[in-house]
């Protein structure tokens, strides 16, 4: 089974998110910051991870730009889920190393398929 | 040649005694000689003459008479008569000898009788023979007179001659004697007259010598001393005339001491500089000035005294007066003490024994004159260059001084505003203004006013005048004095001062609203994310969470379950599709909408539309259709398909029954132009339609029309104003739309095919 990560702090988020996931077929780890997000995903390696923008500590943004600088998942990608979606937000998304994006609240039912599109993967 | 001619005259003069009194008795002496001499010489010639002629005459006569008498003798030829006759000629009469001859020159008689019978042969004896009757003068010397008449007889026949010698030696002794005589009385009177002329001499020498003691006298000094008269007419007469000049002198010396004293005195310098360049005369005025004595100048070197002064302008100016002869008259400064420079007067005239100088030290009255001078320019300047005009008019309000300020402020030259009258500088109002405050000055009013003035050009300047009137000596009103301040100026300022404050405050106020702005803009932002985060998060789960269940990811659901699933999942939606619509607007407001551009086809993306309102609405009854071609377009997909769907939901909102079609077109853009092709897209349906009045209102922001439809129709009423911000906004086009009420609607956008990403 593939893991994967999901970097969330609002626990009813991260449940769905979870439960879409699992679904999917996948392994789902969890860090409820950045920081965490930031060493698990340089001490682990996750077929992607799911970075939430909108962190406690450090913004998903710079979670992102920490994890695309060393660790095991360097060149993992990372989508990030934000609620914000303001002009500039995608490039600046894409900037900080993130793949893709999501606009919250998600549509559980083609979420997958998005996710797929982005990391170019068919299931 | 030159001793020749000068000898006679030097010896003359070597001659000539010096002495008057010699001279005197020596003329006297020659002019007696002379005199007598010449009288003697004259009388006794003059004597001699007249002896000789008396002699003549009287022989000539004794002659006559004998021959006379002798006649009647000679023609008896009685020659003892004849001796007889010759013998009785007066013994005075000094005959050396007589003789009586005949014609032929015989002797008749003779007194000395031995010639008796001779015959005269001599030559000079027959001279007389042969010429004709007359008296012959035979030998006339100044000791004998020959002379020989002729005898005529009564029938004038000559018959013979009487001749006669005379002895004139008398005349001669007579003569001698006359001047023996008279050598006496000369040297009688050369004697007596060289006596008497010394005497004379002697008086006048003792006069003159009195004279000259008395000279001397004076000379020595006394100056009282007058001469007394004495023996001597002349000698009074000039001890008199001394004497008067002597007390004109005295006169004269006692006004030239009260001058001198004067000039010694004065407060002026003067001295009297000889070609010598010494002090000849010095008065104590100069001396001080000099810083010294008049011992120490008077006699002195003027260069020895003071060395440096020989280049200096008063030692050039003496000798200039010294060569040229000319008067001077210059001020120059001159130091004659160290430290002490000083300023002086100087007047140098020339006089006999050299310049004559006057010297006045004008010190102070340089100083004052300086210091007239400074305060005069100062004020002068001050009037000049014032900042305010200065204008002062006499009793006819004619202008008598202006300074630069004031004309320059008028726009006129001094020159040209002086003498103009007041009234001339102001319009009509103004003159009568003028007329009152001219009253108020008569009556001695000083104030501060305003007043407008006309410029030369024609433009009008305001001022501030303070005016006051002027008296004459009289204490009558002689016009009036102004100070003039230009306040256009002030008041152009003061206009600016307001408008640059005014200016600053609301340069500070857009300041602080651009702040505010810009804090509102980013609560804008804060508040859209905001929003946009706090709103969606509950909505993730009700959406999330009620389909997840909806599709039995958590187990099986029951039918009723599954209904009441499908509402909240309804609801959610519905409640996301309002809060989007919201948060899209505050994003287009602030300018935040976010817009990808990519191609797509229009077609596919009409297709997509339809199906989507198809599932939201279809089985309503409603059909619908679409035209459209496929097309490529650069713009943006997402909001283009946001538009579309709004636009469709709409129309099926307001149709009851028919149908719902999209048509797409194509506009190609006009030849050559680089603009885009347009792409409309038309959402036409046969619902209730708008009334003519609303059209302008549908595309406000929360506008609502009432309609039949409106309590069941469910929106924010901002529907058609974001597609219209939209289209303008993100897809560069604009909408439109036509509606006949009741009929139907047809709504539509209109864009460019091509749209360049905005960065």
């Amino acid at each position: 089974m593939e893991k994967v990560l999901v970097v969330e702090d609002n626990p009813d988020n991260l449940r769905l998110i979870t439960k879409i996931l699992e679904r999917g077929g996948y392994a789902v780890a969890s860090a409820p910051n950045g920081t965490d997000g930031v060493a698990m995903a340089q001490k682990e390696t996750f077929s992607f991870i799911v970075m939430d923008i909108n962190l406690p500590d450090i913004s998903g943004l710079e979670a992102s730009k920490r994890i695309r600088k060393d660790g095991l998942c360097k060149d993992a990608p990372i989508i990030a889920i934000t609620s914000y979606a303001m002009r500039g937000d995608m490039a600046r998304i894409l900037a900080a190393g993130c793949n893709g994006y999501f606009e919250k609240p998600i549509d559980p039912l083609n979420i997958l398929e998005e996710i797929h599109k982005i990391t170019g993967r068919k299931k | 040649m030159d001793t020749a001619s000068l000898d006679p005259r030097r010896l003359l003069k070597a001659l000539w005694p010096q002495r008057v009194r010699t001279q005197l008795i020596l003329g006297v002496a020659l002019v007696h000689l002379t005199l007598m001499t010449i009288f003697i010489y004259d009388l006794v010639e003059r004597q001699r003459a007249f002896l000789y002629v008396q002699d003549r005459e009287e022989i000539k006569s004794v002659a006559k008479t004998l021959a006379a008498n002798s006649t009647s003798w000679v023609i008896a030829n009685d020659v003892v008569g004849l001796s007889e006759l010759l013998a009785n000629i007066p013994q005075h009469h000094a005959l050396r000898y007589g003789m009586i001859i005949d014609v032929d020159g015989l002797i008749l008689a003779h007194t000395r009788g031995g010639f008796i019978g001779m015959y005269l042969s001599d030559g000079l004896s027959r001279s007389f023979l042969t010429s004709g009757p007359g008296i012959r003068i035979l030998r006339e010397t100044n000791s004998e007179l020959d002379i020989a008449a002729p005898i005529i007889t009564n029938a004038g026949k000559c018959i013979g001659w009487a001749r006669i010698a005379h002895d004139r030696g008398h005349v001669g002794r007579n003569l001698r004697l006359i001047y023996r005589n008279g050598v006496v009385y000369t040297l009688l009177a050369i004697m007596t007259g060289s006596i008497f002329a010394m005497l004379i001499g002697n008086r006048l020498t003792a006069g003159l010598k009195r004279l000259l003691a008395f000279a001397a006298g004076i000379k020595e000094g006394r100056h009282g001393l007058r001469l007394q008269p004495s023996s001597g007419y002349e000698i009074n007469e000039l001890g008199e005339g001394f004497n008067s000049m002597l007390d004109a002198l005295e006169l004269r010396g006692k006004e030239n001491a009260d001058l001198r004293h004067i000039l010694d005195n004065m407060a002026e310098g003067c001295l009297i500089v000889g070609f010598d360049w010494t002090y000849h005369y010095i008065n104590a005025a100069a001396a001080r000035q000099r810083f010294r004595s008049r011992e120490d100048l008077l006699g002195g070197g003027l260069l020895e005294i003071s060395p440096e002064a020989e280049n200096s302008r008063i030692s050039g100016a003496y000798r200039r007066c010294m060569e040229e002869r000319i008067r001077l008259h210059f001020e120059s400064e001159h130091t004659y003490k160290a430290g002490h420079p000083r300023w002086y007067e100087l007047s140098i005239e020339p006089v006999n024994e050299g310049i004559f100088v006057l010297s006045l030290d004008v010190t102070e009255r340089k100083k004052a004159e300086k210091e007239l001078a400074e305060s005069e320019r100062k004020y002068r300047r001050l009037i000049e260059t014032l900042n305010e005009g200065i204008w002062v008019i006499d009793a006819q309000a004619r202008t008598t001084f202006v300074n630069p300020r004031m004309s320059a402020m008028l726009g006129y030259t001094v020159a040209e505003m002086q003498g103009k009258e007041l009234f001339d500088f102001m319009d009509e109002k103004g003159r009568e203004l003028a007329l009152r405050n001219i009253e108020r000055r008569k009556n001695g009013i000083t104030e501060q006013h305003d007043f407008e003035f006309i410029k030369k050009d024609g433009a009008r300047i305001y001022a501030m005048l303070e005016t006051t009137p002027v008296r004459d000596e009289a204490g009558n009103y002689a016009g009036a004095l102004a100070a003039v301040a230009d306040i256009t100026e002030r008041r152009k300022m003061q206009q600016d001062l307001e408008l640059a404050r005014t200016l600053n405050v609301r340069t500070e106020e857009l300041r602080l609203a651009n702040i505010r702005l810009r804090e509102m803009d980013r609560l804008k932002s804060m508040f859209i994310a905001s929003m946009s985060h706090e709103l969606r998060t509950p909505l993730n789960s009700i959406i999330g969470f009620s389909s997840i269940l909806l599709k039995e990811w958590c187990g099986p659901v029951n039918s009723e379950q599954k209904e009441n699933l499908g509402t909240v999942l309804a609801a959610g939606r519905h409640l996301l599709l309002l809060i989007n619509e919201v948060i899209d607007v505050s994003k287009i407001e602030a300018g935040k909408l976010e817009s990808i551009v990519t191609d797509f086809d229009i077609h596919d993306l009409v297709q997509e539309a339809l199906a989507m309102i198809k599932s939201e609405r279809g089985g309503n009854g409603l059909s619908f259709s679409a035209v459209s071609a496929s097309r490529t377009l650069h713009t943006d997909r997402r909001r283009l398909l946001q538009c579309l769907i709004n636009l469709l939901s709409n129309a099926a909102k307001f149709t009851l029954k028919g149908e719902v079609s999209v048509r797409v077109e194509i506009i190609k853009a006009p030849e050559g132009e680089t603009a885009s092709d347009l792409a409309e897209i038309t959402v036409t349906d046969t619902g209730i339609g708008i009334k003519e009045e609303d059209l302008p209102r549908l595309f406000s922001p929360f506008t609502r029309l009432v309609s039949p439809l409106t309590e069941r129709t469910k929106g924010t009423g901002l529907g058609l104003y974001l597609v219209k911000k939209i289209a303008a906004e993100i897809l560069k086009g604009e909408v439109f739309v036509k509606s006949v009420y009741g009929k139907g609607s047809a709504f539509g956008l209109r864009i460019p095919t091509h749209i360049e990403e905005v960065k």
